[in-house]
């Protein structure tokens, strides 16, 4: 779950494990859109982010300020982001996340201020659990892709090689089996699209084509007469996605995010396979690597991004619920109901990784020495530390509740604690459970869904609940607690924070 | 080449031998605190030991009007060209024969008169468009590659040796611009608040945080435990920073001591945005602890002025407010840090495209080519007009614009390697594919 999908809540991980791993993945390789309570409710807070060209158009001409405006394009990457966090179907959603980077559009960006949204939905998600020629064919041609990569500019004497390049370079082959003659040769055969200036419809505008033969990778593609211009460039986009280069490389890409930052040759050559043989349907190659012995002996060997650290430490936290806690909120007049995840997107910007952000067409690193930094760690910490307390966004929907003194607490560590198998905890005294330190994390890491953590962590973490410096090494996991000790200065809250902190929350 | 804060008495020993790269300091920061490091990192950098002295470049997103700020005012095509918006012969401050300075600016006025500031027209980097997203992020990469994953000033950081934690540094905004993207991305804050967990406070105070956080990464792969300790390094400087100097907005508890405005120390009061004067006074926060700063970006947003940007005499009007706010802040910078600091200083001022020579329709104007920069220090040789100036003739201009005369990587180059100790044999690496023109700056 941790790998395949974003994290899980402790109600995820008891309904996996009663009814067994395979049936869990079987279901998430075959969602049902409309069983997903929460990710529905993301939908419905940004209606834009499904909005046809036309729609986003018609409105512009109703509105001049909204040309080349960005909240539908925001409105589009809000819920990318919401549904990475809330939505039931967290495999098709890495999956989503996984084509969204390998054939990346970056949103926000001026070209596709119209376009992003159809984009994300009629290439990226219709075709993520089909078939990869299919989706390729939808990307080459969609206006979102030809504003992007300038092949809208490619045009008869003028070749413009951006995209032909970055077809073979990321989105096909990869960098070797081509030569610069290829790119050339491909830059022609792919001249004369264009993006309609009042519908922002793309078509094929004949008289800007080059229909000269081109030789491209040794095989020869005749000269295109008006009526069979388009239908060619079709058939090269999927015969190029179906090239065994295209496997491979693919397959490759697959196993550095799911497996590992260098993954066993021996797995991508049985998934290149499975992709030869199948046309390349890609839920089928998921299937086969997440069945895999070397996807199940290679755990831990991959780190979270920060996006992936932040859906698991929502899940982890049991902040299921997308929507913020208006009625209990003092300045409730202020805010939509989208206010949550737009500030959760807001926080993953910070720690440098908000969905389809990425500026440059090679999409996200999935590697991890591409974005661990300093800075990027600093940011987890410090989000895990706002999450667990509700510091910010400290709207996001837990449940108020009162403890038992009366107090309302909206802060989600407080639900952490409560929800400890059988703990009690007196302000006087100790009730017995949990009796010691070790007690205590070791309840917080069961009630997070985490496995338990490390000596060496277990002694860090004691460390932390002393009151005068010198007295932390009096403090050992074995001290029993006094009652006083977790409710003390929010001292739960902070534990509850470098519990998911700790680097074994960071691993996949 | 010891960082010691200036009244505590804790110092990094790891930083303390000289001639460490940025790499190899990282590297070092995790070797004290446990185990010895992977390579993972090391590359055959040359590390050359770099001089004391501050780069600033100040990004002003969005498409700064270098013809409003520096107003050919003398010029009759500019008076043709900006009727509403144009900055009158009796307005501001005379530079030349040519040229007024916009009377917003007029605590820059100082600078010029005292050979602290200059000039440079006909400034830009090609190849840029009208687009805001493909200009910023193909300038601040300053590569041809589509693909490069760092930014030109990571890139110059790398190719000396760190002068500490906040060598390298960007305020005014948490997003990390791309400039400053790399392998060892900084932590890239709104503010000196920033570095700062959530969660920190009272009985659990910076200390007892990072002390357990080292405890957890200590013995992790280099690939987590680098950043990590890293970070629990800057986390605790900064919160000794902000102890001593405590500033408004800080989260610290500081005893009930009164913490300090940056309207206080001169910085902007009348400032809608609060962006850049809170940035440069934590900046000023940051050196003035005796924390060597060897590269900062500071982002000063919103110059994207198409409509209603106001008359040059509206001191209400959107311009004159971000320009007021523009001198100001810097001549309160200046000040804050002192003038034997200030003579160890530059700043730049960036953008990504100037605007175009006719103002448009709605009392605003729209996206132009080149443009003019400022450049500001203690030690500049300042009060001249660089680059290249052609007149705002209309057979001169490119599309209606002023045209690039001097791209930005020259004028970088040229701080790089008289400022900040960058070797010219590592521009090539720093401006791939670019062939460096000398610049007459200094």
């Amino acid at each position: 779950m941790r790998r395949a999908g974003y994290g899980f809540s402790f109600e995820d991980l008891s309904d996996a494990r009663s009814r067994g791993w395979r049936l869990w993945l079987e279901e998430q390789l075959n969602p049902n859109f409309g069983d997903d309570k929460y990710g529905n409710m993301v939908r419905d807070m940004f209606p834009r982010a499904r909005w046809s060209i036309k729609q986003v158009r018609d409105e512009a001409n109703r509105n001049k300020e909204r040309k080349f405006g960005w909240s539908y394009m925001m409105q589009v990457s809000f819920q990318s982001l919401g549904l990475q966090c809330f939505s039931r179907w967290q495999v098709f959603e890495q999956a989503v996340d996984f084509y969204s980077n390998h054939l990346n559009v970056t949103c926000p960006s001026s070209g596709v201020w119209d376009s992003r949204g159809d984009y994300d939905y009629f290439v990226i998600r219709r075709h993520t659990f089909g078939k990869y020629p299919a989706m390729l064919e939808a990307s080459a041609f969609h206006p979102a892709m030809l504003r992007y990569l300038n092949n809208d500019e490619n045009r008869k004497g003028k070749p413009n090689e951006n995209y032909a390049r970055e077809l073979l370079e990321l989105h096909t082959i990869g960098v070797g089996p081509f030569t610069e003659q290829d790119v050339k040769e491909l830059a022609v055969l792919l001249t004369g699209w264009r993006v309609h200036r009042e519908t922002g419809q793309a078509f094929l505008d004949f008289r800007r084509h080059d229909p000269r033969a081109v030789k491209i990778m040794g095989k020869t593609w005749p000269a295109r007469n008006s009526s069979n211009a388009e239908q060619v460039q079709r058939q090269f986009v999927r015969w190029l996605a179906a090239r065994p280069e295209t496997g491979k490389y693919i397959c490759r890409k697959l196993c550095v995010k799911y497996v590992a930052d260098e993954p066993p040759s021996s797995l991508i050559n049985k998934l290149a396979k499975t992709w030869n043989s199948t046309g390349g349907d890609t839920k089928k190659v998921l299937r086969q690597l997440f069945c895999s012995p070397e996807f199940w002996s290679s755990t831990g060997k991959k780190y979270r991004k920060p996006t992936e650290d932040l859906s698991a430490t929502l899940r982890a936290l049991g902040l299921k619920d997308p929507r913020p806690d208006l009625a209990n909120h003092r300045e409730k007049h202020e805010y939509l109901p989208r206010t949550s995840v737009m500030d959760l997107y807001w926080m993953n910007t910070g720690s440098g990784h908000s969905p389809l952000r990425w500026p440059t067409p090679d999409g996200y690193d999935d590697k991890a020495t591409g974005w661990q930094s300093a800075g990027a760690q600093t940011r987890l910490w410090s989000d895990h530390g706002s999450l667990a307390a509700g510091f910010w966004p400290n709207r996001l929907g837990i449940q108020p509740w009162s403890d038992k003194g009366g107090t309302v607490r909206h802060d989600p560590a407080h639900a952490v604690l409560n929800r400890t198998k059988g703990a009690r905890f007196s302000k006087r005294y100790n009730t017995g459970n949990p009796r010691t330190y070790r007690d205590w994390i070791n309840a917080t890491t069961d009630s997070l869904g985490m496995a338990r953590l490390p000596e060496r962590d277990i002694r860090a973490i004691t460390q932390m609940s002393w009151r005068q410096a010198g007295d932390e090494t009096r403090k050992k996991p074995d001290t029993v607690l006094s009652g006083y000790e977790p409710t003390r200065e929010w001292a739960y809250r902070n534990i509850t924070t470098q519990v998911l902190n700790s680097p074994a929350f960071r691993v996949r | 080449m010891n960082y010691q804060l200036s009244d505590d008495g804790h110092s990094c020993e790891e930083g303390a031998s000289a001639g460490l790269s940025r790499r190899q300091f990282i590297q070092a920061a995790g070797a004290t605190a446990g185990l010895a490091t992977a390579a993972a990192y090391a590359g055959p950098v040359q590390a050359q030991s770099a001089p004391d002295h501050t780069f600033v470049v100040v990004h002003l997103r969005g498409g700064f009007d270098g013809l409003s700020a520096v107003a050919p005012a003398y010029d009759k095509h500019y008076m043709d060209a900006r009727p509403f918006s144009k900055v009158g012969l009796h307005q501001g401050h005379g530079l030349d024969d040519t040229f007024r300075l916009h009377p917003a600016l007029q605590s820059l006025n100082y600078f010029w008169d005292n050979h602290q500031m200059s000039v440079i027209h006909g400034v830009g980097y090609r190849n840029v468009t009208r687009s805001h997203f493909f200009s910023k992020a193909l300038m601040d990469r300053a590569s041809p590659a589509v693909s490069a994953k760092s930014g030109w000033m990571d890139r110059a950081a790398s190719s000396v040796s760190s002068r500490g934690l906040f060598s390298t540094i960007q305020l005014g905004n948490s997003a990390l611009g791309a400039a400053l993207l790399g392998n060892f991305r900084e932590v890239a804050a709104q503010g000196l608040r920033d570095y700062h967990l959530a969660g920190v406070g009272g009985d659990f105070p910076t200390s007892s945080w990072s002390r357990t956080l080292n405890g957890m990464y200590a013995q992790q792969p280099e690939v987590l435990k680098g950043p990590a300790l890293v970070a629990t390094r800057t986390l605790e400087t900064a919160t000794k920073i902000r102890e001593n100097d405590p500033g408004d907005g800080d989260w610290d508890e500081v005893g009930g001591r009164a913490k300090t405005k940056p309207e206080d120390r001169g910085y902007p009061s009348k400032d809608r945005d609060r962006q850049f004067g809170p940035a440069l006074f934590d900046l000023a926060r940051i050196i003035k602890s005796g924390q060597s700063v060897q590269f900062a970006s500071v982002e000063y947003d919103g110059w994207d002025l198409h409509a209603n940007a106001g008359a040059v005499g509206d001191t209400n009007g959107r311009l004159y407010q971000k320009l007021a706010v523009l001198g100001d802040g810097l001549a309160a910078f200046a000040r804050d840090i002192g003038p034997d600091r200030w003579k160890k200083t530059t700043v730049l001022l960036v953008s990504e495209f100037g605007r175009r020579v006719a103002e448009n329709g709605s009392g605003g104007t729209d996206h132009g080519y080149g443009n003019s920069a400022l450049l500001l220090g203690g030690n500049i040789n300042g009060h001249r007009m660089l680059g290249h100036w052609d007149g705002l003739d209309p057979s001169r201009l490119r599309r209606g614009d002023v045209d690039i005369r001097v791209d930005y990587r020259d004028v970088w180059a040229k701080i790089l390697t008289s400022r900040c100790g960058v070797p010219a044999s590592a521009l090539s690496g720093i401006f791939p594919q670019h062939r460096i023109t000398p610049v007459d700056l200094f």
